[in-house]
């Protein structure tokens, strides 16, 4: 097993029940997830719906609390690691306020994580840059582009320079365009020593952009590999149509 | 608790309700019923004018200001948390109790703004009427309408966290909300013998704030003091429920 150090995600074991309530019947979500994720790289969660993806994401930013197992972040709990900065997340779907502009709104969540004035407005504008949105701080978000608030979404993920930044579906919706340049705009994080865990639909974009895939069925890891055993496996297409059940 | 980052979620609050369309009607219903008490003096019904106005006022208020109250609650905060929302913040390092009191807090500005139009309206027809109003007396009434409706919005907080929908939390909020004002009410009829017998609206009355204590006590400081300490005990059973929910 790698050292709890040397890794930027950890799960392991994880179970998570969601029980029965008015809306809906009870069902174990996760049974038994385990995986882990270097430093520096960006990690696919693939699988077909409710295979626990969003999960396995909402227990890693401390947003759902899992019945066992433990979930680390660069050797903390996940509690611990949100309360020190170290997460940056982009639920699906994003909700921001409409009337708000990009760049006050970052600044806001940048406050919120403790920064001073002065300093959210320089994180604002680095999360920005890196979404490549830098000209886009005094727009409001409602009048962005489904593509420009995913974009913005990364942004909001990245601000405060989390070392782990957890995105939920972050391309879903958009054209081929958009998604080549969200890809660009992860892969220079993850380049810059982040680590990005994300989930997806878009099996070519992330076998295109992961280094790493996980992929889930029915609340267990079917595969996890380097891009290489991916490939040697046939393809992310072909693994996923053999491994997850219908 | 970091006061500032509630200070901070406060603020949002009353950001995202000056943009809610709802908040503003009622307000301007509210604010424009009480001006217009004058043209209601036909049901005037033996009362002195600068009683019947204040009496109107005091009425509209209440009403509009315990609907506003209670939908700017679950706006703020059910649909917060139905939007995810929450998700953005508590990934921050917000608490949960301090995104639920500054809410709170967001929607007792809304009410104190409310409140102090509405007097102020007030005040200034009294003035026109030849009967200049007594500033101690329309600031202790104010005061003791904002303390009522920061309960009313308490109730919301409580059904926003419990209820998986917002008409439900909105309509269980105002059931809340009239059990609190029929509360003495129903105890007198129960202690006289009355009808009203039946064992869960004992129990609902038992369990809401007595809304005539806030306007009964003489001294507005035990009023502030009553109102708080019911206010305490609605965030603390709001913030136990909504730790326990995932989101």
């Amino acid at each position: 097993m790698t050292p709890a150090r040397s890794v930027a995600i950890r799960a392991e074991s994880l179970i998570k029940d969601y029980h029965p309530d008015w809306h809906r019947p009870g069902r174990r979500a996760l049974d038994g997830v385990s995986f882990a994720v270097l430093p520096g790289t960006v990690c696919g969660l693939v699988g077909p719906n409710g295979s626990g993806k969003s999960t396995t994401l909402k227990i890693l930013a401390g947003l759902v609390r899992a019945d066992a197992g433990r979930a680390e972040i660069a050797g903390r709990s996940a509690a611990d690691a949100v309360r020190l900065g170290l997460v940056g997340f982009l639920p699906d779907p994003p909700a921001w306020p409409d009337f708000a502009t990009a760049g006050a709104w970052l600044r806001r969540l940048a406050r919120l994580s403790g920064l001073t004035k002065a300093a959210a407005t320089t994180a604002a504008e680095g999360a920005l840059g890196a979404a490549g949105l830098a000209s886009a701080s005094s727009r409001r978000v409602g009048e962005f582009s489904q593509g420009l608030r995913r974009r913005f979404g990364v942004a909001q993920a990245v601000v405060g320079d989390p070392a782990v930044i957890l995105l939920d579906e972050p391309g879903s919706g958009l054209d081929p365009r958009a998604l080549e340049q969200l890809g660009r705009v992860l892969r220079a994080l993850a380049d810059a020593g982040r680590t990005v865990l994300l989930t997806s639909h878009l099996l070519p974009q992330v076998e295109e952009l992961c280094d790493q895939v996980v992929l889930l069925g029915s609340g267990r890891v079917l595969f996890d590999g380097r891009r290489e055993r991916v490939a040697a496996a046939g393809g992310l297409n072909r693994l996923y149509l053999e491994r997850a059940p219908a | 608790m970091n006061p500032r980052r509630v200070w901070l979620i406060a603020g949002e609050g009353i950001e995202e309700a000056l943009h809610l369309r709802l908040a503003w009607l009622l307000a301007a219903a509210g604010v424009g019923l009480a001006a217009g008490g004058a043209a209601l003096t036909e049901f005037n019904f033996g009362l002195e004018e600068p009683r019947f106005l204040t009496d109107v006022a005091s009425a509209v208020q209440e009403f509009f200001g315990s609907l506003q109250a209670v939908l700017l609650t679950v706006a703020l905060v059910h649909g917060g948390i139905e939007h995810g929302r929450p998700q953005l913040l508590f990934v921050r390092g917000v608490r949960r109790p301090e995104w639920l009191l500054g809410s709170l807090a967001a929607v007792a500005a809304g009410s104190l703004a409310l409140v102090l139009t509405v007097q102020l309206v007030l005040g200034a027809l009294l003035a026109e009427r030849g009967a200049p109003p007594v500033f101690g007396a329309l600031a202790d009434a104010g005061a003791r309408a904002w303390l009522r409706l920061g309960l009313v919005g308490g109730f919301a907080l409580v059904t926003s966290v419990i209820c998986q929908s917002g008409t439900l939390a909105a309509a269980l909020a105002c059931v809340l909300t009239a059990a609190a004002h029929l509360a003495p009410a129903a105890r007198l009829a129960l202690a006289q013998g009355g009808s009203l017998h039946r064992p869960w609206w004992m129990w609902l009355t038992g369990i809401v704030p007595d809304f005539s204590v806030i306007d009964g006590v003489p001294s507005l400081v035990r009023a502030a003091a009553y109102a708080g300490a019911c206010s305490a005990l609605q965030v603390t059973a709001a913030c136990l429920i909504f730790s326990r929910r995932d989101l």
